[in-house]
Order: C-alpha cells, then sequence, then structure tokens
C-alpha cells in the first residue's frame, strides 16, 4: 500500500509539488477554526510532503534526467501528440529542481520561524495559506515549461507576497506592497505582452517548443527584451531594484527571508530566457553583457546603499540587491561567452557554477541574517540601529548566528559564501580582471557594512530596549541554527553541494537541446 | 566528500584552511601563555588613546564611517536623488532599461 503510494507520488512529483501547498493553503483556514495548534500541523505537515515530493522529484532528475509531465494528457509523458505540445507541460531538469528544493527549504524554516514570531497576531489563517500559496507559486514558477503558466505562477507569487509584505497593515507596509503590486503588475504585464509576441507568430506557448522553431525575428527580439526586463525587475537588479528596499524592509521578517526566495524565481526565469529559449540567438552574448552590466551595477549600488542605512532592515535589503549583482556576474559571463566553446570550458561554466552556486548560499545567509534581524525586532521592537546596543549580552545565540550569516555574505573563508565568491571571482578574472576587482571591492564594503551592524546592535553596553528578555524562544533560534550549521557545513564541503546539484544544474541550463528534445 | 572544489586558476581546500587555522590557534595560546602573569587590575586596563581619556558610551550606527561618506559626498547626494521612493520613477527606470536593451542590441546588428 505505502509502496503503491510512494510510486505514485513519484510518477506525479511535478504535478504535486504544485498542488500539494495551493491545496493545502486554502484548507489552512478551515483548520485554523480548528485551533492554532492544529492550523500549525497542518502547515507543517503539509510542507514536509512537499520537501518530500521536492526531494523525490530531485533524486529522479539527478538519476533519469528531466521529467516531463503533461496536465490532462492520458499518458502524463506524452507531450506532442501530433507533434505539437499544446497542454500545459510541467518540464524539471536539474535547475528547476535545484529551484524547488531551495523553495521548499526556505518555507518550511520560514514556517517554523513564523509561529513564535508572529505569536498571537491575528490574521494567522490568512498569513500561514498565503505563505502556502508563495510556495506553490515559486515551485510553479521553475517547474513550469510554458510562457503563459510562467505568467500565471509569477502573479501567483506577487499577490501572496504583495498580502504578505502588507502584513502589518500600518503605513510603510502598505505603501511598500502597493508599489511592490504595481511594480510586479508592470513587469507581469511586459511578460504577458511578450508571450503574446511569440504566441501570434508561432502558436506556441511552450518554452521548449518555441526554441525548437524560434526565427529570431524583429518581434521576437523585442520580446526577449521585454522578458529580459520584466524579470531583471523581479529579481531586484539595478536600476530596477527600488522595490526591494521597501518591500524586504517592511514585511514580516520571515516574509523577507522567504522574499529573498521568491526574487531567485525571478533569477531563474532570467536564466531560463536567456540560455534555454534565445539561447540560440546569434547575438545572445549582446545579452550576457547586459547581464554583466545589470550584475556590477547591482552589486556596487547595493552595497553603497546598504552601508548608510540606519533601518536593519533595510540594510540587509540593499545587501539582497548587491548580492543578487554576484549571481548576475557569474551567469552573465556564460552567457557572454556560449558561443565562444573555448572561453566557455575554461572559465565559461566555472563561472556560471559560481553564480548558480551563490543562488542557494545566498538563499542560506541571507535568510539565516533576516532570521536574526527578525530576533532582534522581537526583543527590541525596533528596526532601527541607532536605538540598539549590547544585544550579545542578552541574545548570544542570535549573536552567534548573526555572525555566521555575516561572514558567509561578506565571503570570508570557512563559510559557504566564500566557495561560491572564490569560484566567481577567479572565473570572472580570466573573462575581465576589472570586473573581478569590483566583485571583490564589493565584499570588502559588504564586510564593513555588517561590521558597523555588528557593532551598534551586538556590542557596547546595554540599553533599555535590549536589556528586557533574553534569547528568543527555542523555535526560532532553533532554525536560524540550522541554517548556521549548513552554512558551515556547505562551507567546508562545498564540493558537497557543487557535485551533486550545482553542476548538474549549470549542464542542464547550457543543454538547450536536451530540454527541447524532452518535449519534442 | 573531500572538500576540494577547483577553479580556472586552481584549487580551494576549506579543510587545510581549518587545520591550518587550528594550528596557528594553537601557537597562538602557547605563546600567550608564556607572557607575564604579573598583570594588574586597574591602571594597566584602561586603553592608551593619544594621551587622552578614551571616550565612553557607545558609537551610534549613524556616526560610523563617517569619514567614507564625507569622502564619497557627491556619489551619495546623486544616488539619494536616484532613490526618490515615488513609483512613478520605478517605472520610467523600466522603460530607460527596456530603451537601453533594445538600443543595445540595434547597435550589435541584431535588430
Amino acid at each position: 500500500m505505502i509502496d503503491a503510494w510512494l510510486e505514485f507520488c513519484s510518477q506525479n512529483a511535478p504535478a504535486l509539488v504544485i498542488a500539494i501547498p495551493l491545496i493545502a493553503a486554502f484548507a489552512t483556514p478551515l483548520f485554523s477554526r480548528i485551533s492554532e495548534k492544529v492550523r500549525n500541523i497542518w502547515v507543517v505537515l503539509s510542507l514536509l510532503a512537499t520537501f518530500r515530493v521536492t526531494a523525490t522529484l530531485l533524486h529522479n532528475v539527478l538519476d533519469n534526467g528531466q521529467v516531463v509531465y503533461t496536465l490532462g494528457a492520458s499518458v502524463p509523458s506524452l507531450t506532442a501528440p501530433d507533434g505539437f505540445p499544446f497542454r500545459i507541460i510541467l518540464q524539471a531538469d536539474a535547475m528547476s529542481a535545484f529551484m524547488a528544493i531551495i523553495s521548499v527549504s526556505m518555507a518550511l524554516i520560514v514556517c517554523i520561524y513564523s509561529f513564535r514570531f508572529m505569536g498571537k497576531k491575528s490574521g494567522l489563517d490568512k498569513y500561514f495559506a498565503l505563505l502556502l500559496v508563495m510556495t506553490a507559486g515559486m515551485i510553479g514558477l521553475v517547474t513550469t515549461g510554458d510562457l503563459f503558466s510562467m505568467f500565471v505562477f509569477l502573479e501567483l507569487l506577487s499577490v501572496a507576497s504583495a498580502a504578505m509584505i502588507a502584513y502589518y497593515s500600518k503605513g510603510e507596509s502598505a505603501e511598500a506592497a502597493f508599489k511592490y503590486m504595481v511594480v510586479s503588475s508592470i513587469g507581469a504585464l511586459m511578460i504577458l505582452f511578450a508571450a503574446g509576441m511569440l504566441y501570434g507568430q508561432y502558436n506556441l506557448l511552450n518554452i521548449a517548443g518555441l526554441a525548437g522553431v524560434i526565427e529570431f525575428t524583429l518581434i521576437d527580439k523585442m520580446a526577449l527584451v521585454l522578458l529580459f526586463s520584466a524579470f531583471a525587475l523581479k529579481c531586484g537588479a539595478v536600476p530596477l531594484h527600488m522595490w526591494v528596499s521597501d518591500a524586504y524592509g517592511e514585511a514580516p521578517a520571515p516574509v523577507s527571508a522567504f522574499l529573498v526566495v521568491a526574487s531567485q524565481a525571478g533569477l531563474y526565469a532570467l536564466f531560463r530566457i536567456s540560455f534555454t529559449l534565445f539561447g540560440g540567438l546569434p547575438g545572445i552574448a549582446t545579452m550576457g553583457w547586459a547581464m554583466i552590466i545589470f550584475g556590477l551595477l547591482s552589486m556596487f549600488v547595493g552595497v553603497t546603499m546598504a552601508i548608510p542605512q540606519k533601518d536593519i532592515k533595510r540594510l540587509m535589503a540593499y545587501h539582497a540587491v548587491s548580492q543578487t549583482g554576484y549571481m548576475l556576474l557569474g551567469v552573465g559571463v556564460g552567457l557572454a561567452v556560449i558561443n565562444d566553446m573555448g572561453s566557455l570550458a575554461l572559465f565559461g561554466k566555472s563561472a556560471m557554477e559560481g553564480g548558480i552556486f551563490h543562488v542557494i548560499n545566498h538563499a542560506m545567509y541571507k535568510g539565516l541574517l533576516f532570521l536574526t534581524a527578525g530576533a532582534i525586532i522581537y526583543r527590541t521592537g525596533t528596526k532601527n540601529l541607532n536605538e540598539m546596543s549590547g544585544l550579545a549580552h542578552t541574545m548570544p545565540l542570535t549573536t552567534i548566528f548573526f555572525i555566521v550569516g555575516a561572514l558567509s555574505i561578506a565571503g570570508l573563508p570557512p563559510f559557504n559564501g566564500f566557495a561560491s565568491k572564490l569560484m566567481i571571482y577567479e572565473s570572472v578574472f580570466l573573462f575581465n580582471p576589472l570586473f573581478a576587482v569590483i566583485a571583490m571591492v564589493v565584499s570588502i564594503l559588504t564586510l564593513a557594512s555588517f561590521v558597523k551592524v555588528f557593532h551598534s546592535a551586538f556590542m557596547g553596553p546595554k540599553v533599555s530596549k535590549s536589556a528586557k528578555g533574553g534569547e528568543v524562544p527555542l523555535s526560532m533560534w532553533f532554525v536560524m541554527g540550522i541554517l548556521a550549521v549548513l552554512i558551515i557545513f556547505f562551507g567546508i564541503f562545498p564540493d558537497v553541494m557543487l557535485d551533486n546539484l550545482v553542476t548538474p544544474a549549470v549542464d542542464a541550463l547550457l543543454n538547450q537541446a536536451g530540454y527541447i528534445g524532452g518535449v519534442i | 566528500m573531500t572538500g576540494m572544489i577547483f577553479t580556472p586558476a586552481g584549487y580551494w581546500n576549506p579543510i587545510v584552511w581549518v587545520a591550518v587555522v587550528i594550528i596557528a590557534s594553537v601557537i597562538v595560546f602557547m605563546l600567550r601563555s608564556t607572557g607575564r602573569k604579573t598583570f594588574k587590575n586597574g591602571a594597566q586596563q584602561i586603553p592608551f588613546y593619544s594621551g587622552n581619556e578614551a571616550p565612553r558610551g557607545h558609537i551610534k550606527a549613524s556616526n560610523m564611517y563617517w569619514g567614507f561618506f564625507e569622502s564619497l559626498e557627491k556619489y551619495y547626494i546623486w544616488l539619494r536623488k536616484m532613490h526618490t521612493g515615488i513609483i512613478n520613477d520605478y517605472v520610467y527606470f523600466l522603460v530607460i532599461v527596456i530603451v537601453i536593451l533594445m538600443a543595445a542590441l540595434a547597435l550589435g546588428g541584431l535588430l
């Protein structure tokens, strides 16, 4: 019986990873009516089930190559009955599965942290329902093989995220949510418009199908620019990053940690469009350069905007922008040399590995840093660094976790941030030494910024606000501890992540023919 | 699970790094333990601050890196002007980016 059930889950994993959190989200308010405890157990069990199925999907993808699932077909593998993929097709390769496992892992961590952080606030049934909707939106976005579904999942993610940002319903949070909603809607409209432009020419919405027949007409290239800009907006690349500090700064701290992963889903879409849909465009290297410039601007502007901030969450939000720059730089170098096999083998692939490795590292250390910021706010009731002092006296564990996160984001050995940054520095150096120097300077500025936070919040004498209370509750520091341990583990054993997840993800991204062949 | 990763310029082995840090820490501890044990509490604990009394209290976040912001004042004025917080400006930037990317593709001979 159990074997049959596991077999069913394995065969239908691409659909279940979206369906489980989505159905669980709608059932959450019902469980909430029974009791808070039952609701919390329901949400955790739903996310554990999603995690289990996502892990199965990842295992299948790594063992047998990409998994294709056609919704509504008599046989899920029947993608193109008449040589024409007209149904909604979920297509999970190593890159998609890599992003999906990051999303669901962070969802679980954020969920457990939220139980005590949100405490007895009202509307928590909606909070946890929206958390599950965000999870479904992210996983759907990274596993869909269809441009229109991508738009739908992006909208699902954006609407749920906007509602989460507005959770406190104060002036600033409502304003941040409004800005996020406007920016997301305009970005989504660009995507819808681009999908329409492509559909009008080829009668196709499937990414693999489109990649197989695309002729790179003027309209196609305009669609590329619209998609590229819209996803750059969603991932918060400079100069399209303005919403990030508002949204991350005003959302509840665990939501900010989860928004980091939501932005990374936008980054995934940017990579998928550039490598898979338009990978065959003769001048795609131009877009690689655009990605590099976005990366350099994001790194530098992000970190220099972070340093003067006195709101701890806005400071961390700008650092999120800065770190996105590293990913764009690494993957952008790969895209810029995609048609030069020698350079791709010499440093391009390694730069991409660094960039993709940084995605998961960033989810871990930025997630941890937002959670430590949440712990500080939980105890002191303020986000203002000027009102904090001496927290190390009363919150020793949070202090240790903050140090681990800060050293990792600054790229100091032996933490995981160093491993991915080293790969980016050394690969990018061979492409252009100046870019590598900029990346290193940004790391130094990042360290300076976190020294400021450490000094002002944790060092010095105790002040009245920080003197009360002590360490945060067990469920909060426990999940921070898990992230801190993972950061150290993957810093000391980066090869585990690199060999098992990152390299297959990069290979999948570069294998355009394989992605097309999965459907057609 | 060796911990090693390879880059185009060589390799990185965190386990060796951790081992070196542990050995260096042991050496530092051994050197420290050879120090004088005649240290007295009180006057010797006051930090030397150019002959002046060291400032007491806590330096707030807003007062840190003053010199950095002074030397980059013009850059920061420009940066703050850019971050208006007005939603219309966010959309203007998107339009500007789209135009620049179109121009880049045209200049690259792709349009």
